[in-house]
C-alpha cells in the first residue's frame, strides 16, 4: 500500500514535466504567433522569447534550466518587459485561486450532495423532479452571465456586497456563488447517478431481506458504495471548479491565477504564460493525485488490488 | 439481414417516443427558432451589425430597435442575431469535429484493443484532466492571435468524453454474442463497424452530442467575453456580455438581453438531451 | 399438511406499469405453507416464480401494484406497515438470492453483514454478535471463520459468498426461508454442497422452505411438495412423487419430458417446448399455454379453473381428470 502511494508520487514528477515540456515546446516552434511582436520589440535575431525565460543554450538546456529554476529556486524566468517579481505574484496569485476554488468547492458538496442524494432516493418524486430542473437550469446558465445578474442585483441594486476586487469584506461571496453554481450542478449530476445505481443493486435488495432498516441500508450501504463513483469523479468536478473559477476571477477582478493568465495574454508577457500554465500542470496533478487517494480508500476492492500488486503478487481480480 | 428488421421498429419507437414528449419538442422549437433567425439575420433584421450611430447609443427597446442599442448605437437585436452566428458556427464546427475524431479513435481504441487502446486511453485521461478553458486559452495565444484557432483546441477539449464513451460503447457491443456470430459468418473489419457497430451507438452518441454543444457554446462565449479570439466590432455572445456589463450601471438591459439569450440557447440544448435520453432509457427498461 | 398453516397466500397478483402497458407477472396465485414444510416453486424465467416472493417480503419497487393478501402467522405482510415488515424481514422469513457474487455489500467486510443483520433484530453488544456471526458461519460449513469474518466479500468464492448468505439468512432462526434460485449461479459440485448444507440446517432448525428453481432435481432431492408455474399462474401442484409420477398438465409433461435421462435412446433429439414464451403484457384470458399445447382446443380460450385430480394433487386444464394421465 505505502509502495503503491510513494510509486504514485513519484509518477506526479515525470507528468509535470512532460507537460511543461509541452507549452516550452509550442513556445519554441510556433511560428508566426503573436509572440514574435515581442520578438520584433526586443530586435534581438535569435529567439528573444526563450532568451527572456532561460537565456543560452539548446531547446533542451534551455528547459532543463527553467524545470531546476522552477522547482529548486522557484524562479520563473527573468521578467520580461516591467514584469516584477513572478514568484511572489505566482505565489500570492494561487493563495487567491484556491481560496476561491476550494470555498467553492465545499459550498458545491455541502449543497449538490445531499441534493444528488434526497434526488436518487425520491427518483422521480416531486423532489427529484425539482432538484434535477435546477440542476440543468444552473448548468445552462454561462458562469459570467449569472455573474452579471448576481453583481447587478447584490452589488449595484442592492448594494449589499462588492462585486469588484478583494478589498472589502464579503468580497468572495459572490464569486464563490457564480463558480458554486456549476459545481453545484455537477455534484447533483454525479451523486444522483451514483446513488440511483448503487439502490438498484441485489445487494441492496438482500440487506433489506436481512431485515435492516431502510435508513440503515440507504445511509450506511446505498451512500457508501456510492462513494466509490463519486470519489471517481471529484477530480473531473474540482478540475472543472477551478477553470470556472478563471472566468469568475476575471468578472470579479480576484487577483487569482486566471486574472494573471489572461492579463499575460492579453499584454503579450509570455513568461508570464509559461509560469501560469507551469503552475497550474503542478496543481492539476497534485488534485488528481488527491482524487485517487481519495478513491482509493473508498474502494476496499480497489486497496486490495493494489497492495497484492504492489508487493509483486498476483493480481487478485475477484 | 435479420437484425435490421429486429433494429428498425424500437428506433422508430425511440424517436416516436421524442416526438411526444412535450418538454423535449419545446426544447427543439425554441432552439431551431434561435438558430434559424441566426442563419437568417440578414433576412430577420435591416440593422448591420456594426453599423454605429452615435444618436442611438443607449436606446432603450422600441419598436424601431426591439432590444435596444449598446453603447456604440448599435442595434442589439442584429449583434446578438450576427453574435449567435458566430457562436454557434464556432461551437457547432468543434463539436463536429470533436465527434467525428472521437467515432474514429474511440471504434480504433475499441476493435483494436491492446497497447495502442491503453496508451491513447492515457493520452485522453490527461487531456481531460486539464481545465478546458486552459487549454483554449493557451492554444489561442501560443498558435496565433485573433485566427480563431481556439476552435480546433475546443474540439481537442471536447475529444475525450466523446473517445470514452464511444470506446465503451464498442466494446461492450464488441462482446456481444451476434458480434461474433458475425464476425463467425465472415464479416470482418470496417463492415462489421458500419453494419452492425456504429447503429448501436448512434443513440447513445445524439444524447452526447447535445450535452457537448451545450458546452461549447459556453466555451465558445466564455473566450468571447474574455476577449480572447474574437475582436470588435465582430459580434460574439460573450463579447455581448462583456460589452453590455461595462455599461451597467447606465443601461442594464444590454447585458441582460445577450445573457439571456445564451442561456436560453444552452437551456434548450440541455433539455433536448435531456430528453433524448429519457427516450432512450425507457426503450431499454421496456426491452 | 398440517392444520396450522405457516403462510397462507390467496389472489396474489403483481403488475408493473411499463410504456408497454401493465407487465401482469403474477396473476392471482393462492397457495399455503405447514411450518416445517418445503414448497417448491418450479417455472421458467419470467413465470412469475421469483415476483411472487419477492412482493411477499416487500421488495420490490414501490412502482409495483400488488393485490391480494399473504398471511404470515395470520398477519398480512402486503398491508404490513413498513417497520412492521422490517421486523419479520430477516427474522421470521429470511431470503436467499440467486447469485451471490451481488448479493454481499462489496465495501462491507463479511462481519459487518452478519453483525448488522443481528442487531437489526436484537440489541446485543458488538463483541456478542461478532461471537454469534462467527458460530453461524461455521455452522455454514466455513472452517475458517475467523479470517472469512475479515475479509471482503470479493476475496470469497461463489460457493463461500453463498454459505455467507446462508449463514446471515438463518442467523436469527427464521421460520420461513425463502430460497430464490440459490443454486442456479454455482458449480454443479458446489450445488451439491450448498443443496446439503440447506437440507441439513433446514431439518436441524424445522424450519418452513419456498424454493424457487427451474430444476426438478432438485425439487425431488429438497421438495415435499411443488407448485408449477407459468405465465403467472399455478397451472399444477402436487407432491413431489406424484408431480414425477403422474404429471398431468401438459406443461409440466412437456417440462418432464425435457429432462435427459441416462436410459434415453440417445438418437432421439430432445423434445422441447415449441413456440414463444408468454408475453406478460398479454391481457389474454384464456389459459397462458395455449399458444405452445399440443392439446389446445376451443375451450382453451378460457381460463380453466383448477380441478382437483388426486389427494392434494390439482391442475388447471380442462383435460384434467379427463383422460389416462399416463398416456405421453
Amino acid at each position: 500500500m505505502t509502495l503503491y502511494i510513494i510509486k504514485r508520487i513519484l509518477l506526479i514528477i515525470p507528468v509535470v514535466l512532460a507537460v511543461i515540456l509541452l507549452v516550452f515546446g509550442l513556445l519554441y516552434i510556433t511560428p508566426g504567433s503573436h509572440m514574435d511582436r515581442l520578438a520584433v520589440k526586443t530586435g534581438d535575431s535569435f529567439d528573444p522569447v526563450l532568451d527572456v525565460i532561460a537565456p543560452s543554450g539548446g531547446f533542451f538546456a534551455r528547459y532543463l534550466r527553467y524545470c531546476y529554476n522552477m522547482f529548486f529556486k522557484f524562479e520563473f524566468g527573468s521578467g520580461g518587459r516591467g514584469v516584477a517579481d513572478i514568484s511572489a505574484q505566482i505565489l500570492m496569485r494561487w493563495g487567491w485561486t484556491l481560496k476561491l476554488a476550494g470555498l467553492s468547492l465545499l459550498l458545491s458538496a455541502l449543497i449538490g450532495i445531499p441534493a444528488g442524494i434526497i434526488s436518487a432516493v425520491k427518483s422521480s418524486g416531486w423532489q427529484d423532479r425539482t432538484i434535477s430542473a435546477a440542476a440543468t437550469v444552473l448548468s445552462s446558465i454561462p458562469s459570467y452571465c449569472l455573474a452579471v445578474g448576481l453583481a447587478l442585483l447584490f452589488a449595484l441594486k442592492l448594494g449589499w456586497l462588492p462585486s469588484y476586487g478583494v478589498t472589502e469584506s464579503g468580497s468572495l461571496v459572490l464569486p464563490v456563488i457564480t463558480v458554486s453554481a456549476m459545481g453545484i450542478s455537477q455534484f447533483i449530476r454525479v451523486v444522483r447517478a451514483a446513488v440511483s445505481e448503487t439502490l438498484e443493486k441485489e445487494y441492496i435488495t438482500a440487506l433489506r431481506a436481512a431485515g435492516l432498516k431502510e435508513r440503515l441500508v440507504v445511509g450506511a450501504h446505498a451512500l457508501r458504495n456510492a462513494l466509490v463513483p463519486i470519489s471517481a469523479s471529484l477530480g473531473e468536478t474540482a478540475t472543472k471548479i477551478l477553470g470556472g473559477g478563471f472566468v469568475a476571477e476575471k468578472f470579479f477582478a480576484i487577483p487569482g491565477i486566471g486574472f494573471y493568465l489572461i492579463k499575460a495574454v492579453d499584454q503579450v508577457q509570455p513568461v508570464i504564460i509559461l509560469a501560469c500554465a507551469s503552475s497550474t500542470a503542478v496543481v492539476l496533478v497534485l488534485i488528481n493525485f488527491c482524487t485517487d487517494m481519495i478513491s482509493l480508500a473508498a474502494d476496499p476492492q480497489m486497496r486490495k488490488r493494489v497492495s497484492s500488486r504492489a508487493k509483486g503478487g498476483r493480481r487478485d481480480g475477484r | 439481414m435479420e437484425d435490421k428488421s429486429l433494429r428498425l421498429p424500437s428506433e422508430r419507437s425511440w424517436l416516436s417516443r421524442f416526438t411526444k414528449d412535450p418538454a423535449g419538442m419545446a426544447a427543439l422549437a425554441i432552439f431551431l427558432v434561435i438558430v434559424i433567425c441566426c442563419v437568417a439575420a440578414p433576412l430577420v433584421t435591416s440593422y448591420a451589425y456594426d453599423s454605429m450611430s452615435v444618436a442611438d447609443r443607449f436606446m432603450k427597446p422600441c419598436r424601431e430597435h426591439i432590444f435596444g442599442c449598446d453603447y456604440c448605437g448599435r442595434d442589439l437585436f442584429s449583434r446578438i442575431l450576427y453574435g449567435g452566428r458566430m457562436t454557434l458556427r464556432i461551437a457547432g464546427t468543434a463539436t463536429v469535429l470533436a465527434c467525428s475524431a472521437g467515432l474514429v479513435v474511440g471504434i480504433a481504441c475499441g476493435c483494436i484493443g491492446g497497447r495502442f487502446d491503453l496508451i491513447v486511453m492515457r493520452m485522453m485521461e490527461v487531456l481531460s484532466s486539464v481545465p478546458s478553458l486552459l487549454l483554449v486559452i493557451l492554444a489561442e495565444c501560443l498558435m496565433g492571435w485573433g485566427k480563431g484557432n481556439f476552435m480546433y483546441a475546443m474540439a481537442v477539449a471536447a475529444l475525450p468524453s466523446f473517445v470514452r464513451l464511444i470506446r465503451a460503447g464498442v466494446s461492450q457491443i464488441m462482446g456481444r454474442s451476434y458480434i461474433e456470430a458475425a464476425r463467425a459468418l465472415g464479416v470482418r473489419g470496417l463492415g462489421l463497424v458500419i453494419r452492425h457497430i456504429l447503429p448501436n451507438i448512434l443513440p447513445s452518441m445524439f444524447v452526447h452530442l447535445t450535452g457537448a454543444f451545450a458546452e461549447q457554446i459556453l466555451l465558445c462565449s466564455v473566450m468571447g467575453y474574455l476577449g480572447i479570439g474574437v475582436n470588435p466590432p465582430k459580434a460574439e455572445w460573450g463579447l455581448l456580455v462583456y460589452e453590455g456589463y461595462t455599461n451597467i450601471r447606465k443601461v442594464p438591459f444590454t447585458a441582460l438581453i445577450p445573457a439571456f439569450v445564451i442561456a436560453l440557447c444552452v437551456l434548450s440544448v440541455n433539455l433536448i438531451g435531456n430528453s433524448l435520453r429519457d427516450c432512450l432509457d425507457g426503450g431499454e427498461k421496456d426491452e | 399438511m398440517s392444520d396450522e398453516s405457516l403462510l397462507k397466500v390467496s389472489g396474489l397478483s403483481v403488475s408493473f406499469p411499463t410504456g408497454r402497458g401493465l407487465l401482469r407477472a403474477v396473476r392471482g396465485i393462492s397457495y399455503e405453507l405447514g411450518p416445517g414444510e418445503t414448497l417448491g416453486i418450479v417455472g421458467e424465467s419470467g413465470s412469475g416464480k421469483s415476483v411472487s416472493s419477492f412482493a411477499l417480503m416487500g421488495l420490490l419497487k414501490p412502482s409495483a401494484v400488488i393485490e391480494g393478501e399473504g398471511l404470515f402467522e395470520g398477519r398480512d405482510l402486503l398491508t404490513m406497515s413498513r417497520r412492521d415488515l422490517e421486523t419479520i424481514r430477516g427474522r421470521d422469513i429470511a431470503m436467499i438470492f440467486q447469485d451471490p457474487l451481488s448479493s454481499l455489500d462489496p465495501c462491507f467486510t463479511i462481519s459487518r453483514h452478519l453483525v448488522e443483520a443481528l442487531q437489526a433484530h436484537r440489541t446485543i453488544p458488538r463483541a456478542e454478535a461478532e461471537k454469534e456471526a462467527e458460530e453461524m458461519l461455521r455452522a455454514a460449513g466455513i472452517r475458517n471463520a475467523s479470517q472469512v469474518m475479515r475479509q471482503y466479500p470479493f476475496e470469497l468464492s461463489g460457493g463461500m459468498r453463498q454459505r455467507v448468505m446462508i449463514a446471515i439468512a438463518l442467523l436469527s432462526k427464521p421460520r420461513l426461508l425463502i430460497a430464490d434460485e440459490p443454486t442456479t449461479a454455482l458449480d454443479v459440485t458446489v450445488q451439491d454442497q450448498i443443496l446439503r448444507l440447506l437440507k441439513k440446517l433446514r431439518d436441524l432448525n424445522g424450519t418452513s422452505m419456498i424454493f424457487i428453481t427451474h430444476n426438478f432435481g432438485i425439487v425431488a432431492r429438497l421438495c415435499d411438495r411443488v407448485m408449477v408455474m407459468y405465465g403467472g399462474r399455478i397451472v399444477e401442484r402436487a407432491s413431489v412423487r406424484q408431480i414425477f409420477e403422474e404429471p398431468v398438465h401438459p406443461y409440466t409433461r412437456a417440462l418432464l419430458a425435457a429432462i435427459p435421462r441416462m436410459d434415453d435412446d440417445k438418437s432421439v433429439p430432445l423434445p422441447a417446448i415449441s413456440g414463444q414464451p408468454y408475453d406478460p403484457h398479454s391481457e389474454d384470458a384464456g389459459c397462458p399455454f395455449r399458444e405452445r399445447c399440443p392439446r389446445a382446443f376451443e375451450r382453451c380460450g378460457e381460463m380453466p379453473p383448477e380441478t382437483a385430480v388426486g389427494d392434494g394433487h390439482s391442475a388447471a386444464c380442462w383435460l384434467a381428470g379427463k383422460e389416462a394421465p399416463r398416456e405421453q
